[in-house]
């Protein structure tokens, strides 16, 4: 018999794998996520730059009084874009291509996982400044985003001038404001052509005269945002009551579950029907209370979670060592928990989508607003103009399908079945 | 197995309960006003002059009182929860009326002026005493014409049919004589919203005098009291959720709107919703299950991935989209054809007179289409975790000893590991019945069904509490009762359990 | 010499997974003989429970594979067998246990069901037959008051107990060869014992072969006539117990029982199976 055993040399892994970033790995591997992706992109792009694919004004104006960009300066033009979520995403417009610049920059220097919470900590920023017009500056946004004159500088001032005194001008593809009613224009079928912008209502126009593709386009603005902070709403609120409810048990466990038993058996749409039909018609408010009654769920599944960990050794070691409570929850048992919330996520933006515009398919809509679903309540109220069932339809279908599709690849790249 | 069902009933109170209260305190939050309604319809001496404009100051103040009638008999004055106006006594009240002069009811916030409405003008037989005192203070003689005002209203006392019938008639006739002296010594006031300029009732002092003279008496402020009852016990029992309860307990819910009993309206929908609901629930099970359990014995093949591709997109089909569509293009008459099926409600005219086999012949045309569209959305979820579950039983160690044992496959996916996965979709089941509540909503709307769904749609934007709330205690119990049921059958089938309860 | 019952020829088993392959079996020979208790010996991973399972073909056939070799049962090639074939040979004239009694049972069927459900399939006796037969076989297999049992859910009994269920599941139609993998891992020691005895005394009863999988060789020593020791998917030596317990020839079943820690000796370090290994070139 040897005297000793021979040392092991250590084993040195090839690269070091945390689990997030082998999640993604097997995510981003099927085509079909890399398709979702794609898709998802196309969409939040042409929300966001929806003003510069769809307007009467001019992207370039190069007259003999210099030149200027009045699409541009537009964008704070509080009597063009009068609700929050539209300067929201004007301000996105201009800040998205220096982000990417910076997030590109920056990959060698801040880690993949920092660089997008700080991504995302910056638009949550700008989101919550953009609602709140009051906080920069004596008087904040209000002095940036102001109502302006009318701007001359559009298709129909272009067209009236005379061929040769006509300035150059770049003008955006489809040449119709989003909130233009063009007299004579009531549920005009596509291809119908506009007299007063020289342009060609592709998808035609609905019955308040709009043009049903800036309606197309502008209206992924409201479908991302209602998805976006309905979800992030009943997130916060759920992720908060089911980790106090998960970690600290007892008698706060149970007032708690008490309490989300009651939202989960809350025929929830009622209750969005009656506070919807209550207050005013504001889209902001619809968002909030799709929020307000959504967390049961969330909060159902991260008690679970949290009470699964709460009982392991490295949660009672880190007690052991006297961290506190809140940094055991959030620091330690959180991110284990992440994986079925993003899951859950995806699911619920899809389902935000589908609950605002089943409430504007049922007339509670905000009609001031070119959502989707305001959109689908025209197509039914008027049945013989398909072009208003199948443009919002598909739109809709379009963006839940590809969320779906995203939170299925999600689960399977996070929960793999090698097997099957 | 009673202890078990009583179990569940009585766990199923408190959330029934929560969600009544809920529904409750949201469709208080945003009421209309009595003030702005009264304003309205004319009443508070609005572009009242002294002379000729006594016959319209008649004319609106009976306006004002059948508004106010109607207000109470919906509960609508008393606090949704907690009922503390006992608590207040006259100085309360002196400040609160010398609050409304010195703020100018033009400049509060509509919150405020809400806020302060409902405390003083509905405050009923509670504030009664307590106005006497002021209106008798000649300190308070700035004040004297609100107090006036606000006792008129307080003291006046709404009469319910049941009290028509119950009450001895010696007592209803002073009520009605008190009721006819309150109406006539009602004081005007202009808003002193015009210009600056108040135009007093001339006759204030004298109706000021009446009113005392009419609550001097102690008997008459005894009664009033004993309408009020005890601060506390007013405070729980005097509330508008306790006044909804129990007319919800003797079936006595009124819509003032649509001048009906809410019962009665919503006995004609809600069988149409059950019925509809649960045949969708038995079409989604009958063919997930079957198409899960299919799935699941082919998986990998080609087969198996067109259909969940199919499942998947049929779960991504937002349902208003394909029944706008389906309505489309099966159901609107163009010039060139008629339509396939019908598109409104679920019969015919002239279906009461068909014979039995023709009107279910007829019943189901027209129930077709909704009908899918109500149960589509369940295809996918359902056979999903049916195939899912199977999967999971396929694999499990008693699967192997029934291989072992010589089962064929056959016997093996439906005698064993099927039934395992049944009891685990039953829960599903009871998942369903809420989805589906909300989705029949749409497909009520799209195919002109009258049903529950959308009489609480109609209810919610005409703001008509009692109606909606009616509604909501049906649909909401037969949620309940659909989840109670769910739960029982899982007890019985999984033996586990079975043997822990029965 | 008669025609052995069983016989592994070469058998080769790999698993086809999506990345890539693995071979579990790489070529084990061996024999199981009318009336003989054989034991299969090997750690985790070395594929004795695999190649039980292939016995009767229980393993999952797209992954797993059987690119070479045969088992033959009787001169028959089991790989190769049709579909009605095979099911009559499971339970029929082969019947296997495994290592978890608490989840073999299916828990909603009562225990008598499962029992009669075997008997079902392999013999024509009626149903008041077959729950005759099965209290039998309870009494058989030493469960207390098989009457009551007989409806009882297997939820409701012990581990020992639902073991014993399994026993009598498995030799319900009198089968030639009874394959155990690793029946007495998942119980207590005492109750370990006493399925043992059953086994033992089944075995003498019936005089039907026993295939036992076990890595416990105290277990082998107690109840097997030949020994077949297998590591890393091949057979590294195998003969009659005494033989091989007496005159290991392999390094490998040197180390393994060099390896049984034993009251008395004292040593500063316990020999491991890699130090017999590391000899072997």
């Amino acid at each position: 018999m040897s005297e000793q055993p021979e040392p092991v040399p250590p084993v040195q892994p090839a690269t070091l794998q945390s689990p997030a970033s082998l999640a993604w790995q097997r995510f981003i591997a099927r085509g079909s996520s890399r398709f979702g992706l794609v898709v998802m992109s196309v969409i939040v792009a042409l929300g966001i730059y929806a003003p510069f694919i769809s307007n009467e004004l001019a992207l370039v104006w190069w007259s003999k009084d210099g030149l200027s960009f009045p699409a541009f300066t537009d964008l704070f033009n509080r009597r063009s874009y009068e609700k929050p979520h539209d300067l929201f995403f004007n301000v996105a417009a201009l800040l998205l291509p220096p982000l990417l610049v910076a997030q590109w920059f920056l990959r060698q220097r801040i880690r993949t996982g920092r660089r997008i919470a700080g991504m995302f900590a910056l638009i949550i920023a700008v989101g919550l400044m953009c609602w709140t017009p009051f906080i920069p500056g004596k008087n904040g946004w209000t002095a940036i985003w102001d109502h302006r004159p009318f701007v001359e500088q559009n298709i129909q001032t272009w067209r009236e001038l005379p061929p040769e005194s006509r300035p150059l001008a770049v003008f955006a593809p489809v040449k119709h404001r989003f909130d233009a009613t063009y007299p004579g224009a009531v549920l005009q079928s596509p291809g119908t052509h506009n007299p007063l912008t020289g342009g060609t209502y592709w998808l035609g126009t609905d019955a308040g005269g709009h043009d049903v593709l800036t309606h197309l386009f502008f209206g992924a603005r409201i479908s991302l945002t209602v998805g976006l902070v309905a979800t992030g709403l009943a997130f916060f609120i759920g992720i908060i009551i089911g980790a106090v409810s998960g970690y600290f048990g007892g008698w706060i466990d149970i007032l708690l579950q008490r309490m989300v038993e009651i939202m989960m058996c809350f025929p929830t749409f009622i209750l969005i029907l009656t506070v919807v039909a209550m207050l005013d018609r504001d889209i902001f408010i619809i968002m909030i209370v799709i929020g307000l009654t959504g967390w049961a769920g969330v909060a159902r599944l991260v008690r679970g979670e949290f009470l699964s960990h709460s009982v392991r050794d490295y949660v009672v070691a880190a007690e052991a060592l006297g961290l506190p409570k809140w940094r055991i929850m959030f620091r330690h048992i959180m991110p284990n928990a992440i994986a079925p919330l993003i899951i859950s996520a995806t699911f619920a933006i899809a389902g935000s989508v589908g609950a605002e515009s089943g409430l504007a398919f049922v007339g509670l809509g905000d009609p001031t607003t070119p959502s989707w679903g305001v959109l689908m309540e025209q197509g039914r109220q008027n049945i013989r103009y398909p072009w208003l069932i199948y443009t919002p339809g598909l739109a809709i279908f379009i963006i839940v399908m590809t969320l779906n599709l995203l939170g299925n690849n999600l689960r399977e790249a996070i929960d793999p079945k090698n097997n099957r | 197995m009673l202890a078990y069902v009583i179990r569940r009933l009585l766990l199923m109170i408190p959330t029934f309960l929560g969600i009544l209260i809920i529904n409750f305190v949201v469709l208080r939050l945003q009421g209309p006003t009595l003030v702005e309604q009264m304003q309205v319809s004319g009443g508070m001496g609005e572009g009242a002059t002294a002379g000729g404009g006594d016959r319209k100051v008649q004319g609106a103040a009976k306006d004002v009182e059948n508004y106010l009638d109607r207000f109470r008999r919906a509960g609508n004055d008393l606090p949704a929860i907690i009922n503390l106006r006992g608590f207040h006594d006259a100085g309360d009240y002196a400040g609160w009326l010398r609050d409304t002069i010195a703020n100018g009811r033009h400049k509060d916030t509509p919150s405020k002026r809400n806020r302060l409405e409902k405390e003083l003008w509905l405050a009923g037989p509670q504030a009664v005493v307590p106005l006497v005192a002021v209106l008798a203070d000649k300190a308070n003689v700035d004040i004297h014409i609100l107090a006036a005002q606000a006792l008129t209203y307080c003291a006046y006392i709404t009469l319910n049919p049941r009290d028509l019938s119950g009450m001895p008639s010696a007592e209803l006739q002073r009520i009605q004589q008190r009721n006819e002296t309150l109406r006539n010594n009602r004081i005007l006031h202009l808003n002193t919203r015009e210009a600056g300029v108040t135009v007093v009732d001339p006759k204030a002092a004298e109706k000021r005098a009446v009113l005392l003279a009419l609550f001097a008496e102690p008997q008459t402020q005894a009664e009033y009291a004993a309408r009020a009852g005890g601060a506390l016990s007013a405070m729980v029992f005097n509330t508008g959720f306790v006044d909804f309860m129990v007319k919800l307990a003797t079936l006595d819910l009124y819509s003032e709107s649509r001048k009906e009993y809410v019962f009665t309206v919503i006995a004609d929908r809600w069988s149409i919703t059950f019925w509809l609901n649960t045949i969708a629930i038995l079409i989604a099970w009958a063919v997930s299950i079957p198409l899960g359990i299919h799935s699941a014995r082919r998986i990998g093949t080609l087969e198996d991935r067109i259909t969940t591709t199919g499942l998947f997109l049929a779960w991504s089909m937002p349902a208003m989209f394909l029944g706008t569509l389906l309505l489309y293009h099966f159901c609107t008459d163009t010039a060139a054809s008629k339509a396939w099926f019908p598109n409104r409600g679920l019969s015919s005219d002239g279906a009461l007179w068909m014979p039995t086999g023709a009107y279910l012949l007829d019943l189901l045309w027209h129930a077709f289409l909704p009908l899918m569209v109500l149960s589509y959305a369940s295809f996918t979820a359902l056979s999903r975790y049916m195939r899912a579950n199977l999967l999971e039983q396929l694999d499990a160690d008693y699967v192997r000893t029934a291989r072992a044992k010589g089962c064929s496959d056959d016997t093996v996916v439906y005698g064993h590991a099927s039934r395992n996965s049944l009891i685990t979709m039953i829960t599903l089941g009871s998942g369903l019945l809420a989805e589906l509540f909300s989705g029949a909503l749409i497909v009520e709307l799209i195919f002109s069904i009258p049903g529950l769904g959308w009489l609480m749609l109609e209810a919610a934007v005409e703001r008509d509490a009692p109606l909606l709330m009616g509604s909501t205690v049906i649909s909401v119990s037969l949620l309940l009762v659909g989840i109670l049921i769910a739960d029982l059958l899982y007890a019985v089938a999984d033996p586990r359990i079975r043997s822990r309860y029965v | 010499m008669t025609e052995p019952l069983l016989q592994f020829d070469d058998l080769h088993v790999t698993f086809a997974l999506r990345e890539r392959k693995v071979e579990a079996v790489k070529g084990v020979s061996f024999t199981v003989n009318a009336g003989e208790v054989v034991a299969l010996v090997g750690e985790s991973g070395s594929g004795k429970s695999v190649s039980a399972m292939s016995c009767l073909r229980l393993l999952q056939e797209p992954p797993a594979t059987y690119p070479s070799g045969k088992i033959l049962w009787k001169g028959e090639n089991i790989l190769q067998m049709k579909a009605e074939r095979l099911r009559k040979l499971r339970g029929g004239e082969i019947g296997m246990i495994f290592q978890e009694p608490m989840t073999a049972l299916n828990p909603t069927w009562t225990c008598g069901a499962q029992v009669a459900e075997a008997l079902e399939l392999h013999t024509t006796l009626d149903a008041a037959g077959r729950k005759a037969r099965v209290i039998e076989l309870f009494n058989q297999v030493g469960i207390p008051q098989p009457q009551t049992r007989y409806d009882q859910y297997p939820h409701e009994l012990s581990g020992g107990m639902r073991q014993r269920i399994c026993i009598s599941i498995a030799l319900a139609c009198d089968p030639q060869l009874l394959i155990a993998d690793e029946p007495t891992t998942a119980l207590d020691v005492t109750i370990q014992a006493q399925i043992l005895d059953l086994i033992k005394r089944m075995q003498r009863e019936r005089g039907m072969a026993v295939l036992f999988i076990t890595h416990d060789l105290g277990v082998v020593a107690e109840i097997a006539d030949r020994v077949v020791l297998m590591r890393h998917g091949q057979v590294v030596e195998q003969g009659p117990v005494a033989e091989v317990y007496a005159n290991p020839q392999h390094p490998y079943t040197k180390g393994l029982l060099a390896c049984r820690p034993r009251l008395g000796v004292k040593r500063d370090r316990l020999p491991t199976v890699d130090d017999f290994m590391a000899s072997e070139a």
